[in-house]
């Protein structure tokens, strides 16, 4: 029963959807219904039976190699559910109370969006095959757009969100073409690695980078971080959805999903790593010059990704896992206790118009400050679990040597300077103002309590005993074992605390200037202008003259014709079906 | 009775719509000002048409009821039609009844005679459909749309006598039939047919015409003639490309490249709806003309592809009816004031245009990408997929705006045609397996 | 050179005309003359075709064409009218709204 329930949990955000549409009750509360089923639902799955269930419906997209309707709930879709769902609860809840302020209507859009996203996560989650993925992965980008523009009135948000469309369009285009080409009866997720399904053209390396590319455009790895930070346009809370539970955790979900596909590719393994551990140190470089709150956050998040990525490439999915969860819920907790900060000053997010808040805000300040350590990877706080699994596997199974492993391990010395100067500048230090404060509501603090607790006490889940490598079975791959107190967890924990105490000792002197609502340069920027430049040119052929597009269209047809007699002078017939991809 | 049993489905559909025409056009006077009375008897006229076809084979039943749907959107949009002159109404129902006919007898002709006569008939009546929009701009899209048209229609009867001259007959062509001396007459004249056909589907090089018709005509009416124009040419180029794969194939692929790359870089510089759907079109033209070019698989993928591609198409038009036939900013789509059933009408088909899954737009697309890949490979395939995933980047920028209506709703006047047209794209995107198993039919394979 | 190939010749070179005409053209009248012309060169060739293969296909379908010219002209003049109504101009090209 529950298990059944598990595989069609994603149905529960629809009743939250209808009923917020519809305008029953106070705005959103409906909306909760989604979350709260999928959280039960998960835990109770996990407590109780633990029954694997698929469904399979046949036929249901008959154009396709594996057009099934596929949907699989075993143990890592119940964890990564049970994350979703309580996660995604703590954000209602906290949202309930952040935009109270808005019109009941835009609070009714807010909730319905937040409800697409959650439901299309749950559908990623649940898919047994790719074709099923996709349905939940594009509803994914589609929701993190509505959010980000989702104050569409307000300059650069629509940019904003469009910058987020436009990574995304990268990972569907990946994901896409890996589910066109894998040959028949191997869209299963779980299969894509047998030797059968990687008879294509460019094999297992192929199938690897796409799915390599797609999990990095979702989860703003490498040069597809570009997104991230224009995305803190929209609401705080929908910050911390994204960041936590929903968008980017997807491409890491993915990953640990099919690694065994990248089991069979060592090559894209070995790349995965190194744009994990180039990612991790470059966000955590990037965080520290960030002159906006929540900007600062965004490039920890991408740091973090990086840590995950770089598991990944590690062959070590448990370790990515594990800190993809205990991540959920110290970034959830940093991003909610920011937006209470944000909520207190009045919409400003500067760093530089903020300050002092330590004693006016206890309860931000507390929770940020768990948040922070745990980040950190302070050990005994559920970060530090989960950061030396990675750190121990890089040290094993490093790439490029001990390369990879030195680069992680400076990445906590990054981490511990930029959270705690974010930390230092919000809390400590003078107030710039005088101007009073807006006082969070006892449902805003309150939400961030089961946050903190997650904070504080997830890596027990691994330690002493290793419940959650028990509960995940041989779903996903795990040779990593927590070792608790370690030397290295001492020696990581300790240059975390070193970068937080430098921060300290530096304090706000650091502030940089704030930077435009979207960022526009490097490489995004030049294929933006180049796309522009073409795009103009091309429609100023549209010049509304008609000589002009007759003369074109004669000469078109001309041409054609020409080709067309060459071709059947050389005896080149279309290219069927001698074709690259024939299947049985 | 023996008589009526022996007509043959298209032609008793064919027949039907003409009998419509007659009749609103001997009633002009009187319907002149009973807009609900004309659209009524339009309406029936088109499901009376839709009857006929039951009978027929896969590929009668999938363009007759392409078109019929169509025109139904159309001739339910007639009543708030913007018009120059509001006593045109019957003339315009009566156009898009001839405007069905001539689409039904493009799609399903005997031979190639009669398809030239159905697209010719389409054509005229399409270009005056434009050209009644209320505005300059209509009228100048229209003659833009009408001299192309003809330039085209006029390499299709030299086409067409080329191929008489090949082969002795208008027949469709099928392969291996043709006497050697004329293989390269055969070959041009087989190329000029299905540029002529190639111009209903709006794709390089002959997207002009269309693409300023879609862009400037009344809502409602541009939506029918794309739509008629586009099921009936790809049901045509189907058709040819069945038969003589070894011009048209390469062709067809080579063109739907270059219409991908165009639509897309074209849509991706518009700042208004109205022009970005028009450009999109030629994208999508492009996915269509190479499925086409892609075997049978890919002649199922595109027919599948074109009926969604049309009903989607109708929904945004439908939604946009009423507004008149200027441009429409993405930044003031919310100023316009649409009720909640335009707004989620036009979010529905932005949604599925953009190809976000559950909508069918999605399964659309995919169909073709496979097509594309299995038959094409990996390069033909990448520039496929780009061209299919840049959609998110154009269709879904009104989005924010459109779905905070938090405004009064200026015209909350019902729309049937939103709800057909919606409704069936629901359909569609629930049941994708039903509508494909029909376009494999209708290719007969 | 025999009769048929010549023909076919002359059926090419008006299309080729016609098509002139239309590129150079800015006066829609004329446009819709040369555009009379490449339906007449495609006649000539159903014509043609009828006489080789001894069919009386090519020439009624030649008639079918000469009818839809004829409605294509009446319909292009109709069009060619409003137009100059609108605009005050015969030329084409004049202040294009349309576009980009």
């Amino acid at each position: 029963m529950v298990s059944a329930l598990l595989s069609w949990a994603w149905l529960f955000t629809l009743p939250g959807l209808l009923l917020t549409g519809l305008g029953v009750g106070r705005p959103g509360a409906a909306s909760l219904i989604g979350p709260v089923m999928i959280a039960v639902v998960a835990v109770a799955w996990l407590v109780g039976p633990r029954a694997p269930v698929e469904v399979v419906r046949a036929g249901w997209l008959p154009f396709l190699p594996d057009g099934s309707f596929h949907l699989r709930a075993d143990a890592l879709a119940a964890v990564m559910l049970a994350v979703v769902g309580i996660v995604s609860t703590c954000i209602y809840v906290y949202s309930l109370a952040y935009m109270a302020e808005e019109t009941p209507a835009s609070r009714r859009r807010y909730f319905m969006f937040l409800d697409v996203f959650v439901g299309s996560m749950a559908i990623l989650v649940l898919a047994g095959n790719l074709a099923v993925l996709l349905v939940g992965w594009s509803g994914v980008g589609l929701a993190s757009f509505l959010l980000i523009s989702f104050w569409h009135d307000r300059p650069g948000t629509l940019a904003a969100g469009v910058q987020a469309l436009a990574a995304n369009a990268v990972g569907d285009a990946a994901l896409l073409l890996a589910l066109v080409l894998v040959p028949a009866n191997c869209g299963d997720l779980l299969t894509l690695q047998t030797p059968g399904c990687l008879a294509l053209p460019g094999g297992a390396t192929l199938l690897a980078s796409l799915l390599l590319i797609g999990a990095m455009a979702k989860s703003a790895q490498g040069p597809l971080y570009f997104w991230i930070p224009s995305a803190m346009a929209g609401p705080t809370p929908v910050s911390a959805l994204i960041h936590a539970a929903t968008m980017v955790a997807a491409g890491v979900y993915l990953l640990v999903r099919t690694n065994a596909v990248m089991a069979t590719a060592p090559r894209v393994a070995a790349a995965t790593a190194i744009i994990g551990v180039l990612t991790a140190v470059g966000g955590g470089l990037a965080s520290t010059r960030q002159a906006n709150l929540k900007r600062g956050l965004a490039y920890s998040t991408v740091s973090q990704l990086g840590y995950m990525f770089a598991a990944v490439g590690f062959g070590a999915p448990f370790a990515a896992l594990f800190h993809l969860i205990t991540h959920a819920a110290f970034k959830a907790l940093l991003f909610l206790s920011a937006g209470v900060v944000i909520h207190a000053r009045h919409g400003r997010e500067d760093l530089a118009s903020l300050g002092g808040l330590r004693r006016v805000l206890p309860g931000a300040y507390a929770a940020f400050l768990i948040g922070a350590l745990a980040l950190i990877g302070v050990p005994g706080l559920s970060g530090g679990f989960s950061k030396d699994l990675i750190l121990e596997a890089a040290e094993e199974r490093g790439v490029f040597g001990p390369l990879a492993f030195f680069g992680l391990f400076a990445g906590v010395f990054l981490t511990g300077w930029y959270i705690g100067r974010l930390f230092f500048s919000v809390f400590h230090g003078p107030r710039p103002d005088s101007e009073p404060i807006h006082a969070p509501s006892p449902l805003m603090q309150w939400s961030l309590v089961p946050l903190a607790a997650g904070a504080l006490l997830l890596g027990y889940l691994e330690w002493p005993r290793g419940i959650l490598s028990g509960v995940l079975g041989d779903t996903v791959a795990h040779a990593e074992v927590v070792h608790f107190p370690s030397l290295l967890g001492f020696f990581a924990g300790a240059l975390g605390m070193a970068g937080f105490a430098i921060a300290f000792r530096r304090d706000r002197a650091a502030v940089a200037q704030p930077a435009a609502a979207v960022e526009e340069g490097g490489w995004v920027g030049a294929v933006a202008s180049l796309t522009t430049g073409v795009s103009a040119r091309l429609i100023s052929a549209h010049s509304g003259r008609l000589g002009r597009y007759a003369l074109v269209s004669v000469l078109g047809i001309a041409l054609i014709l020409l080709l067309g007699l060459l071709s059947s002078l050389f005896g080149i017939s279309a290219p069927l079906p001698a074709s690259p991809g024939v299947r049985s | 009775m023996n008589v009526l049993a022996s007509i043959p489905p298209p032609l008793g559909s064919v027949l039907i719509l003409v009998l419509g025409t007659l009749v609103i056009l001997l009633l002009t006077g009187r319907l002149s000002n009973s807009p609900t009375i004309l659209a009524t008897i339009g309406v029936l006229s088109l499901l009376g048409a839709a009857l006929p076809a039951m009978g027929g084979d896969a590929l009668t039943r999938v363009s007759v009821l392409g078109v019929v749907a169509a025109g139904l959107v159309g001739m339910l949009l007639v009543p708030s039609a913007e018009l120059h002159n509001s006593t045109q109404r019957p003339e315009v129902a009566a156009l898009i009844l001839l405007g069905s006919t001539g689409a039904i007898v493009l799609a399903t002709a005997g031979e190639l005679l009669s398809a030239a006569l159905g697209l010719e008939t389409l054509s005229l009546s399409a270009a005056v459909l434009v050209a009644l929009g209320r505005g300059a701009r209509p009228l100048e899209a229209a003659f833009r749309y009408f001299v192309l048209a003809a330039i085209s229609f006029a390499a299709l009867v030299y086409g067409l006598g080329l191929l008489l001259l090949a082969t002795g007959s208008f027949a469709w062509p099928r392969p291996g039939v043709v006497d050697p001396t004329y293989s390269y007459i055969w070959t041009i004249g087989v190329l000029l047919i299905g540029l002529g056909f190639a111009y209903k589907l709006a794709v390089f090089p002959l997207l002009w015409g269309p693409l300023d018709a879609y862009t400037a005509g009344a809502p409602g009416l541009a939506g029918f003639v794309m739509a008629a124009s586009k099921i009936a040419a790809v049901v045509a180029l189907a058709r040819l490309a069945a038969g003589a794969a070894v011009p048209m194939a390469p062709i067809l692929i080579g063109i739907g490249l270059v219409s991908i790359i165009w639509g897309t870089f074209g849509a991706l510089a518009q700042r208004e709806v109205r022009r970005m759907l028009a450009y999109s079109t030629v994208a999508n033209a492009g996915l269509m003309a190479l499925a086409l070019g892609c075997g049978p698989e890919g002649r199922a993928a595109a027919i599948f592809f074109v009926v969604i591609y049309v009903l989607t198409i109708l929904l945004a038009f439908a939604a946009m009816a009423g507004r008149g036939t200027g441009p429409l900013p993405f930044g003031e789509v919310r100023g316009e004031g649409l009720s909640a059933t335009r707004a989620l009408g036009l979010t529905l088909a932005l949604l599925s245009l953009a190809g976000i899954p559950p909508t069918p737009g999605f399964w659309a697309k995919l169909a073709i990408l496979d097509a594309s890949w299995s038959a094409l490979g990996f390069w033909p395939t990448l520039v496929a997929v780009i061209g299919g995933v840049a959609g998110v980047l154009y269709y879904l920028r009104p989005l924010p705006d459109l779905l905070a209506l938090t405004r009064a709703h200026v015209s909350s006047a019902p729309a049937p045609a939103v709800w057909f047209a919606g409704a069936a794209v629901v359909v569609l995107g629930l049941a994708p397996g039903f509508a494909y198993a029909v376009a494999r039919l209708a290719i007969g394979g | 050179m025999n009769a048929e190939s010549l023909i076919l010749a002359t059926s090419a070179s008006l299309m080729a005309l016609g098509s002139a005409g239309v590129l150079m053209r800015r006066n829609p009248i004329s446009m819709l003359m040369s555009i009379e012309l490449m339906l007449n060169a495609g006649n000539l060739v159903l014509v043609l075709a009828a006489r080789i293969r001894g069919l009386v296909d090519g020439q009624s379908a030649a008639l079918i064409v000469l009818v839809l010219a004829a409605a294509e002209a009446v319909i292009g003049l109709g069009l060619a009218l409003a137009l100059f109504r609108d605009r005050e101009t015969v030329d084409v090209d004049a202040a294009a709204e349309v576009r980009g």
